[in-house]
């Protein structure tokens, strides 16, 4: 039971006319002491009836809800930076395993998903691979054609000559060797 | 006005890290935000929820209140913001197709058709205004006027000692013996 002096004191406070070192002590007492926050919200109860501030409905005391209510937010937005950090993990680790089958998969020369080659019997998920070193570029091909030419054609030193004028070696009667005539 | 000194050592408090102090702030103005919520949300237990919403966004953001406004004032637009953010995403009722929700007189019209549809909420409140009334009235004169002086007009004790003659004392301790009365009255209606 509060003294006849503490809830005078409540009155005078809630009327904003409690002396200041009163009103220091009275706070803490209204938030330490359930029967002063009684008091309190009794008081002004009266008040917003008397001034027809009441809902048809008397709100109770929510300071519990509103405590509840205060700390769930707290253990959901951890929840949140708990899932929004596993997902960042699980995305650097996606892209981790991607970035390593593609580079793998260029460094063995895709030997190792490319069905029918034997080898691994893994197959990979992914979409096969070209081995670009494999396929011929143009400038190879040309190049390929050129020696091909070359070999087939082209005079060798200290060969015998042709027997047959061949289109390169027509035009050299007397059979020598170009290089050879030229140094001569 | 009434208790806004109250009100400014209140937030300092809440605002040292003191939550126990907003305690006594939702203590003090959960019925008047009740109330003003309820104009908006029709349903009683929505209404209720959103008035504890009302005060968590309070306490949240009460690190930015500066005190250019009355605690009050400030409270009172989140209050209205949230309960036209309920309105807004809850499943609107077709009778209210076309009513301006701002519209106070619209409010009350409302909150008197969901006390219809919730006498026993509606017994609770006027029960209690009828219980005050009546302690009201078998006060003596002075405190009656007091009391009234006070909660009523919102006068600070030295008007009301001027306007009675007698000391701000004699008026503090008139005031505080009237709430006394009354208190001891509804209590049974409360506990």
């Amino acid at each position: 039971m509060l003294s006849d002096i503490l809830r005078e004191q409540i009155s005078a406070f809630m009327d904003g006319e409690l002396p200041q070192e009163e009103s220091a002590l009275l706070l803490r007492r209204l938030a330490n002491n359930r029967e002063v926050g009684r008091c309190w919200q009794y008081y002004h109860l009266i008040g917003d009836a008397l001034r027809d501030e009441l809902a048809p409905e008397i709100a109770r005391d929510m300071t519990l809800g509103v405590g509840r209510a205060l700390e769930k937010p707290v253990a959901r937005s951890r929840l949140r930076r708990f899932t929004t950090l596993a997902a960042g993990v699980a995305v650097i680790g996606l892209a981790g395993i991607v970035g390593g089958l593609v580079s793998h998969q260029i460094e063995g020369g895709g030997k190792v998903f490319a069905p029918g080659r034997g080898g691994s019997p893994q197959q990979s998920i992914l979409p096969r691979q070209v081995d670009w070193r494999q396929t011929p570029s143009p400038v190879q091909t040309e190049l390929s054609q050129y020696l091909l030419m070359h070999d087939l054609y082209a005079p060798q030193l200290h060969a015998p000559a042709s027997p047959a004028g061949s289109p390169m070696t027509s035009a050299n009667p007397s059979g020598a060797p170009h290089r050879q005539a030229a140094r001569n | 006005m009434a208790g806004t000194e109250a009100d400014r050592l209140l937030v300092e408090r809440v605002q040292a890290g003191e939550r126990t102090a907003f305690d006594a702030l939702v203590l003090k103005y959960q019925q008047r935000i009740f109330k003003l919520v309820s104009r908006y949300v029709w349903n009683r237990e929505e209404a209720r929820d959103v008035t504890q919403e009302v005060f968590v966004r309070a306490y949240r953001a009460i690190g930015s209140f500066r005190g250019d406004s009355e605690f009050y004032t400030w409270l009172y637009r989140i209050a209205v913001n949230a309960a036209k953010n309920a309105v807004g995403t809850a499943t609107r009722n077709p009778v209210e197709g076309g009513l301006d929700i701002d519209d106070p007189e619209i409010g009350e019209i409302r909150t008197k058709l969901t006390d219809v549809s919730s006498p026993e909420h509606l017994l609770c409140a006027e029960d209690l205004k009828r219980t005050i009334n009546d302690a009201i009235g078998a006060l003596p004169a002075e405190l009656r006027r007091a009391i009234l002086l006070r909660e009523i007009e919102g006068m600070s004790y030295e008007e009301i000692a001027n306007a009675m003659h007698c000391p701000v004392g004699t008026v503090r301790s008139r005031i505080f013996r009237a709430r006394e009365a009354i208190f001891i009255r509804i209590k049974p209606l409360l506990e």
